[in-house]
């Protein structure tokens, strides 16, 4: 039983926080990886959270690991105004955390969620990349090891894969959204195909073995889009008329709903975790775009389309349909601002109910 | 019969002649591969007793042609399409050629449209051009060859992609021109197609009409099958009658009139205008 004075004290700093925290002046901090000036859609989502909650004036911190010279962050593929946000060297700049603050951390950074285990806030892991889980998760060890209870996600599929591993942890589903800089403009696409790949690999894959089984169309432009910036690559997709995605990895399946919304043909490898606006009601993969699993089977998908297209012979309804896959209102930026809103606001909610419930406690 | 009043465009087809059969077979599918609502000139030599057997097809396919006769002597297929360009009514501001024995897709005219109404300063449209050869079968049996137009879809052809250039088509001659879409202005400034130069007038006039600053677009779409290989033909005469040298000849020849030749007094006719 605390004594008197040292009750007094507790509950006066409790006060403190949930004051904060109706204030609304609690800060979100961000782990950030370094993008290093590549287009990285994991570190994208982390910034279009924080971006959005700056934007609702809460108090927004990105953190990176590293010293601030090195830090090149996210400024040529993302824009000033996420680079402009407040960022902090966490291993040169002193932090100070209060547990009415909130600190969101990615699905790789598990030592950050070992080392931050002490904090008193709330922290919250960022999953868009099941597969960081196990590769840095040490063996005998999980989250909840690290107290790490709550997580947001991309899609309703991850999570149930997360709950799966982790059935303690509290999941929140935020969308991406597809960017206003994806459209399509109407104008006559360019016979050209756009190739969105993390990898050289698969460029050299697509490419070369394309223009040896099918020479009569070795004059078809083939278009990297790696290193591009997000209007440059929006703006190549939109030209595009068709556009070739491939991520096994990839767990939301953001770049092919960008192709949709921009009208390009989309060919894509179905990822191992199926993204969910690939998917009819019934399970199955709709007709939003060509798709195949095996590699192999690539050129002959692309050759078929290209082929398709020059004939003007693509179905009306492709488009209708693959408008309707990539419209869908759950990935509109509004939509993504409400879901963010919306948990921040839940989070702020759940953490004053603790702190009320605990200072109850603490006055009986 | 339906009169073809809405469209402002018109195919042109120059019959030299149509020998037997096998040619009024050709003929016919050229005609049915022009869609029922385009409307479409066929320029004949009157002397020629294929002007009954044009007009017999045409009556067995229930299709209308605005029939031209060419000049005495001037029955050429370069003195034939200028002939024709200069007879067409007014109302047509663009027009297209056919070769009696190609055909245009079922996308051509619809494309030309789209692309036409997106880019209205283009006075050239350039479809992809499917190049198939005659195998030899009574029935027309033929095989793909290859592409023509394509090249200006390749990266790094031309300075634009899609768009052809002095530079890129000064080493390239695999272009087709039968198939375009010309606008009739711009066909006239640039003064139509020159029957003393051999085999390799259309790939002169594209370097003329480059070099004079009209603008071309090759769509890359598909719009016209062109059949070479035919007996009488002038790719089978070439290809028989020529060796690849020759031919290659004749094709500088073509880029030594246009460097050399009308290109010197044309800056002069450009400087007096600017």
């Amino acid at each position: 039983m605390m004594d008197e004075e040292k009750k007094t004290s507790v509950i006066e700093r409790v006060d403190a926080e949930i004051e904060k925290l109706k204030s609304g002046s609690c800060t979100f901090f961000f782990y950030v990886m370094d993008s290093k000036g590549v287009m990285n859609d994991g570190i994208a989502y982390e910034y279009e959270i924080a971006k959005h909650l700056h934007d609702c004036n809460y108090n927004v911190v990105m953190m990176y690991l590293g010293n601030k010279e090195d830090f090149v962050g996210v400024r040529e593929w993302l824009g000033d105004e996420y680079a402009d946000l407040p960022h902090k060297s966490s291993s040169e700049e002193s932090i100070s955390v209060s547990p009415s603050d909130f600190v969101f951390i990615p699905d790789a950074y598990s030592d950050v969620m070992r080392d931050t285990a002490n904090f008193p806030c709330k922290r919250i892991a960022v999953v868009t990349d099941y597969d960081h889980i196990a590769q840095t998760v040490p063996l005998g060890k999980q989250w909840g090891d690290y107290g790490i209870m709550d997580a947001v996600t991309v899609s309703e599929t991850m999570k149930g894969r997360l709950n799966e591993i982790f059935p303690y942890l509290r999941v929140s589903v935020i969308n991406p959204f597809v960017g206003d800089e994806f459209y399509d403009d109407g104008e006559p696409k360019k016979l050209q195909v756009a190739i969105l790949s993390k990898y050289p690999n698969d460029v050299n894959s697509i490419v070369k073995p394309f223009s040896w089984k099918y020479p009569v169309y070795r004059w078809v432009t083939f278009m990297d889009l790696r290193g591009l910036s997000m209007e440059e690559m929006a703006e190549s997709i939109r030209e595009s008329a068709i556009s070739v995605w491939i991520d096994d990895e990839d767990c939301f399946g953001l770049r092919g709903l960008q192709a949709l919304k921009s009208g390009s043909i989309l060919i894509a490898k179905v990822p191992e975790m199926i993204p969910e606006w690939m998917l009819n009601a019934d399970g199955t993969i709709n007709d939003s775009g060509l798709y195949f699993s095996r590699m192999d089977d690539i050129h002959r998908v692309i050759a078929m389309a290209v082929s398709s297209w020059i004939n003007d012979m693509i179905p009306e309804d492709y488009f209708e349909i693959a408008g309707s896959v990539s419209g869908d209102e759950k990935y509109s930026r509004n939509a993504f601002a409400e879901s963010v809103s919306g948990y921040a606001k839940k989070m702020i909610d759940v953490r004053i109910d603790e702190y009320t419930e605990f200072k109850n406690e603490a006055l009986r | 019969m339906k009169k073809n009043i809405e469209k402002d465009y018109i195919v042109i087809i120059p019959v030299h002649s149509l020998s037997g059969e096998y040619d009024v077979t050709l003929f016919e599918r050229s005609v049915a591969s022009v869609p029922a609502d385009v409307p479409f000139a066929v320029i004949i030599d009157p002397d020629e007793k294929s002007c009954g057997q044009v007009s017999e097809s045409l009556s067995a396919m229930k299709r209308e042609a605005l029939m031209l006769y060419c000049e005495q002597g001037k029955t050429d297929f370069c003195s034939m399409v200028n002939a024709a360009v200069e007879s067409l009514p007014e109302k047509y501001g663009w027009f297209s050629i056919l070769e009696f024995d190609d055909e245009y897709t079922p996308a051509a005219f619809r494309c030309f449209e789209r692309y036409r109404s997106s880019m209205p300063e283009v006075a050239l449209f350039m479809p992809l051009v499917e190049i198939d050869s005659f195998n030899g079968d009574p029935k027309m049996g033929y095989n793909m060859v290859q592409f023509s137009n394509e090249a200006v879809w390749a990266a790094g052809f031309s300075e634009m992609i899609g768009v052809p250039d002095l530079e890129s088509v000064k080493d390239f001659y695999n272009f087709n021109m039968t198939g375009c879409f010309f606008r009739r202005s711009e066909w006239g400034s640039c003064g139509g197609l020159k029957s003393d130069i051999p085999v390799s007038f259309w790939y002169e006039f594209l370097m003329r009409w480059i070099y004079r600053g009209l603008s071309v677009y090759t769509m890359p779409k598909l719009g016209y099958k062109h059949y070479s290989g035919r007996k009488g033909s002038l790719s089978l005469t070439v290809e028989e009658g020529f060796g690849g040298e020759e031919v290659d000849a004749l094709y500088r020849r073509a880029l030594d009139e246009y460097t050399k030749g009308f290109s010197k007094d044309e800056d002069n006719e450009l400087k007096e205008l600017q």
